[in-house]
């Protein structure tokens, strides 16, 4: 968990040009959005990109994305689970 | 007619970043564009995360209009829905339009980004030096085989004639496969019977030219 | 003494007509242009919009759009006294991408005309008209920010007489990237509505002539074009100001600059996403137009981008000209945050004026006032 944890920091600092933000500097329990990062709805598009490209996971809408990355440990449990499924 | 004169100008191209016609930065004729743009924000010594996710027309533009900053303000005092934005290129966003198009050869994977196009319009950059600045009046883009100052002047004369503004910003702002072209004026009224750097045509024109050097 | 500007006459080449006539009386019928269409690329979900699919080769030099455009100036110009050779006369092309099809195909021959400029001096040139065309490219807002540009140029004496044309292409292009925003409708599209779930994109040539002199000019009527105003949120690139603060800038600057004293039918972007048609609609609330009747063409033709504005305006002339309210296709029940009248039938009522709205990508705004003259 920890490990795709790590690797999921990675991405998003890639995946959304957060080019100043050193990923292990990213609280994985912190909300994604609203504080911190800075991150807006074409962020939230990109996030949804991520997911498909690297975890061949569809997520139809935005609405449905705001759930699943509402933090970094969130959308790793959300994987996992997928994974298991 | 009200008299127009330019309060201050910068211009950036491949090898220099110049204010009001003297060098501010040296551009390193080795580095990427990319990399000239970052150095180029470095130097600025502000914080502004969002700039990362420009593409490099954007980039440019937010740079040319920083640099002619006071103390992080473009303007002071003026309302912001009096303030106009008036932008001209050749290219339009087709720098990016090249990118965005690559990116949908791929039908097997076919996820095309939203962040590369959204910057497949020509006045997105006008966006983000609005939103950078919070000029929130005229906006306008207008597209020329080569820098038109008439155009640009005509234009922005008639905006202060109508009292469709009171300030402008107004220039040129194109970045093309690793070339980078800026010149942006900041134009003000005056009644300054002595005044220089008046907002002509032939000033302009010279301003643009003087930036090819 | 600055003379007025007028809108004497126009064209409407879409996906319901080859003349203005012929898309008056469809919209009438309240016969939309959008369709299911075949995907462009693997989509999942189904993909409806509006293409001009019967359309005359004006030259085989042309590429589609510039056949577009070719087209409807050419009936414009038939339908008036007024010379394409004419020294006052200046041509003003709204168009967001252009020739975008030709990024495809850069061995073309007509490759080069991708550029925004090199198009519109093509079209110049066809045409035989004597000045170097002005191009506004400002995304959404493009339309009514050119016919701005044009009537300020004329009232301020710079020319006589404009010929303002707006388009753009059904493309792969644009209609993925809207597809990446997630912004596309799964049907045709919804504006107010409380069940609209995004665009529809369109294709269209909409063709309007300006001048301040109708008589020269001959047109079949004329409508005055009395206040202008852009404006930007300065909030975010792709996403509408939440409040619709910028928009209200934009059509208080224009009411600012107006005589009317009444706005009798407002003709909104209306473009069917929750979040601009909301902005829209808090704007209006705010400017105290909450009971102006209220429609959005999109119904009809799907979202045109750089065509939108002239051909909304052109619909709207026909709307004031009859005295007919257009009915806002696809509303059914209220579905905004701010209140809006929006007309759920063709009404008949006296129109001596019109407000006309846009908003765009780069968080641009622009307004303008039609008054019968």
């Amino acid at each position: 968990m920890s490990e795709l944890i790590a690797k999921l920091k990675q991405q998003i600092v890639e995946q959304l040009n957060l080019a100043d933000v050193d990923p292990a500097t990213i609280d994985e329990n912190a909300p994604l959005f609203g504080e911190g990062l800075g991150l807006d709805s074409i962020d939230a598009l990109e996030l949804i990109l991520l997911m498909q490209k690297n975890y061949n996971i569809k997520i139809a809408t935005a609405e449905e994305g705001q759930k699943i990355f509402s933090s970094v440990r969130a959308m790793a449990d959300f994987i996992e689970a997928y994974k298991k499924a | 007619m009200k008299k127009l004169k330019i309060r201050n100008w910068s211009s950036i191209n491949d090898h220099e970043v110049v204010l009001n016609g003297e060098r501010k930065l040296t551009l390193k004729s080795d580095d990427t564009a990319d990399q000239k743009l970052e150095f180029a924000y470095r130097a600025l010594g502000v914080a502004y995360p969002k700039f990362f996710k420009m593409d490099a027309q954007s980039k440019l533009g937010w740079l040319s209009a920083e640099y002619l900053t006071k103390d992080g303000k473009l303007f002071d005092g003026t309302p912001s829905q009096d303030v106009a934005l008036v932008l001209s290129n050749r290219k339009s966003s087709l720098d990016t339009d090249e990118q965005y198009q690559l990116s949908l050869q791929n039908e097997e994977e076919f996820l095309p980004s939203p962040a590369v196009f959204v910057y497949t319009l020509a006045n997105i950059v006008a966006g983000e030096i609005c939103i950078r600045h919070g000029i929130k009046g005229e906006n306008n883009f207008l597209i020329s085989e080569g820098f038109d100052a008439s155009s640009l002047v005509n234009y922005v004369s008639i905006l202060f004639e109508e009292e469709l503004c009171q300030q402008c910003l107004v220039g040129w702002v194109e970045a093309y496969r690793g070339t980078l072209r800026s010149v942006l004026a900041f134009i003000e009224t005056t009644t300054d019977e002595k005044a220089t750097m008046l907002f002509t045509e032939e000033y302009l024109k010279q301003l643009y030219q003087t930036s090819e050097l | 003494m600055q003379k007025p500007v007028y809108i004497v006459n126009d064209h409407i080449l879409s996906a319901i007509g080859t003349s203005t006539d012929s898309n008056w009386e469809n919209v009438l019928k309240e016969k939309s242009g959008i369709a299911l269409i075949d995907p462009l690329f693997p989509a999942d979900q189904p993909i409806y919009g509006s293409q001009v699919k019967d359309y005359e080769q004006i030259t085989s030099a042309a590429t589609k759009l510039e056949n577009l455009f070719l087209y409807s100036i050419q009936q414009l110009l038939r339908q008036s006294n007024l010379k394409s050779s004419n020294d006052r006369l200046m041509l003003f092309v709204s168009t967001t991408k252009g020739n975008i099809d030709l990024l495809q195909n850069e061995k073309s021959p007509s490759s080069d005309r991708v550029h925004l400029a090199a198009m519109a001096a093509f079209i110049q040139q066809e045409l035989g008209l004597k000045h170097t065309p002005t191009v506004v490219s400002n995304a959404c807002i493009s339309g009514v920010l050119a016919i701005q540009t044009a009537a300020l140029y004329i009232k301020h004496g710079y020319i006589d007489h404009a010929i303002v044309t707006g388009g753009d292409l059904f493309s792969k292009f644009t209609l993925s990237g809207f597809y990446s925003f997630k912004a596309l409708s799964a049907g045709i599209c919804k504006p107010f509505d409380k069940n609209r779930d995004g665009i529809n994109l369109g294709e269209a040539v909409g063709t309007v002539l300006l001048t301040n002199d109708p008589t020269t000019a001959k047109g079949t009527y004329a409508v005055e074009l009395t206040g202008y105003g852009s404006s930007n949120d300065a909030n975010h690139i792709s996403g509408p100001s939440r409040d619709g603060s910028g928009l209200s800038l934009a059509v208080k600057k224009a009411l600012k600059h107006s005589p009317v004293s009444a706005i009798d039918v407002i003709n909104a972007h209306g473009t069917a996403t929750l979040y601009n048609d909301n902005m829209e609609s808090l704007a209006f609330q705010q400017l105290g137009l909450s009971d102006a009747p209220l429609n959005s063409l999109k119904g009809y033709y799907g979202h045109t981008l750089g065509a939108a504005g002239v051909l909304e305006v052109i619909i709207s002339i026909r709307s004031m000209l009859s005295n007919t309210v257009v009915k806002s296709l696809g509303y059914d029940e209220q579905g905004t945050d701010g209140k809006v009248n929006v007309a759920k039938t063709f009404i008949k009522k006296d129109i001596q004026t019109v407000l006309k709205t846009a908003s765009g990508f780069g968080g641009c705004n622009a307004a303008l006032i039609l008054k019968k003259a």
